[in-house]
């Protein structure tokens, strides 16, 4: 039988960070008013956010997706009634680490013995991590393109991929990368209320 | 250049270890000797170069925004989703018989390496899944659906019940490919679903 099924199923790789131009509050409106386009924006920009949240929280992938995803059905449920849109990195964090513990909570139930089996969360996990993980994404965000991917590709990618792989991503030489991102860290570090030198 | 104004991305060369260790030396005494302005800006990068350490952003499963998309359409149509179809597709080829009718001696599971190749089909798709054998005797299983009559949802989710185990597969690509390895024998049922149909299959791999 011919066919290429024995090649690895795998998520895309290399992908980076999608950036719209719009913001979330604009996003979420345009949401409101059964905009699609603007419904895949939204979740393109914090589907990360949500499964690393479940994953760092000792989820397995299966269920890291199932939170990520009733995470996101939550935010469809509750965008009529959002007091803050300007916030909602906060919020999605917030609902999916709730709904991590909870199934967290459901498995240890589950098991005999009372333990779960998970991994430990990281103290970085905890709220002092978490307001910063949130404030640094929405820097990442409003630091717009090509910062964002670059930054993202260079610490936040667990693939760590190579400048060299970079410079091909960005259409730039490899040299150009160390450069680059010095000045996109100063305009982030200046976006977090920092002083940018 | 004053001493409190070493370029950023030459501190980020020396944070991350990059400079040679000659360059390395200078920049780091260069930083001790340093104004505040100069070592908060060390500070600033060693915080942030240590939380991105324990926060990477992983890449999420295709099977979620192809959901997600449908959960939006579904909300803006109103209304539930319809619950997705069950569907038992119809065997229509085992490399097992094949090699019977060929006179291959061996019984129905082999030697580590060997494959089964299965194949399945109904109105709506034909399922491909090639199992094979592991040195330990376990198994791999990877499978690819591929629809038909229609722009289906391309990406599957599996399960796979083994050895009296279920797994779960999240991690299909938008060619309807899925996968699990070291799955205990036997292989006794396999599901898939996109959503709108549950393929449903019974395996019947690997019993002694």
């Amino acid at each position: 039988m011919d066919t290429d099924i024995d090649q690895r199923a795998s998520t895309l790789s290399g992908t980076t960070t999608h950036v719209s131009a719009r913001s979330d509050a604009e996003l979420l409106q345009a949401c409101r008013e059964g905009d699609a386009a603007a419904w895949g924006d939204l979740v393109r920009r914090y589907e990360r956010l949500v499964f690393s949240v479940a994953l760092r929280n000792g989820l397995p992938r299966p269920d890291a997706a199932d939170v990520t995803q009733s995470t996101f059905l939550a935010l469809l449920e509750s965008m009529g009634s959002m007091k803050d849109d300007h916030r909602l990195s906060s919020w999605l964090m917030t609902v999916a680490r709730r709904k991590a513990w909870r199934l967290r909570a459901r498995a240890a139930r589950e098991i005999p013995n009372g333990t779960d089996g998970f991994r430990e969360g990281t103290a970085a996990d905890g709220v002092q991590g978490w307001e910063r993980e949130a404030d640094l994404y929405d820097a990442l965000v409003a630091l717009g393109s090509p910062c964002n991917e670059l930054l993202h590709g260079l610490y936040l990618d667990p693939e760590e991929p190579s400048y060299a792989t970079l410079a091909r991503r960005f259409d730039r030489s490899v040299g150009s990368i160390g450069p680059m991102r010095g000045r996109c860290l100063q305009r982030l570090r200046g976006l977090l209320g920092e002083d940018a030198r | 250049m004053r001493d409190d104004e070493i370029a950023c991305a030459t501190l980020l060369d020396w944070l991350e270890g990059r400079l040679p260790d000659d360059a390395s030396a200078a920049v780091a005494e260069r930083v001790r000797n340093g104004g505040p302005d100069l070592r908060e800006t060390v500070g600033w990068l060693r915080e942030f170069l240590e939380f991105t350490r324990t926060h990477w952003l992983h890449d999420v499963p295709p099977i979620v925004g192809q959901s997600l998309r449908e959960a939006f359409d579904q909300h803006r149509r109103g209304g539930e989703a319809p619950a997705p179809r069950r569907i038992r597709p119809t065997l229509l080829f085992d490399s097992r018989s094949e090699r019977e009718l060929v006179g291959v001696r061996g019984g129905p599971m082999h030697r580590a390496g060997d494959v089964i190749h299965l194949a399945y089909t109904c109105p709506d798709a034909d399922l491909l899944l090639d199992v094979t054998v592991r040195p330990t005797g376990d198994l791999d299983l990877a499978g690819q659906v591929f629809g038909r009559g229609g722009p289906g949802p391309p990406v599957f989710e599996a399960t796979v019940h083994a050895g009296g185990r279920t797994s779960r597969s999240v991690d299909g690509d938008d060619l309807g490919r899925f996968r699990f390895t070291h799955q205990p024998v036997p292989l006794e049922r396999l599901t898939a679903t996109n959503g709108d149909i549950v393929l449903d299959v019974a395996l019947d791999v690997g019993r002694p």
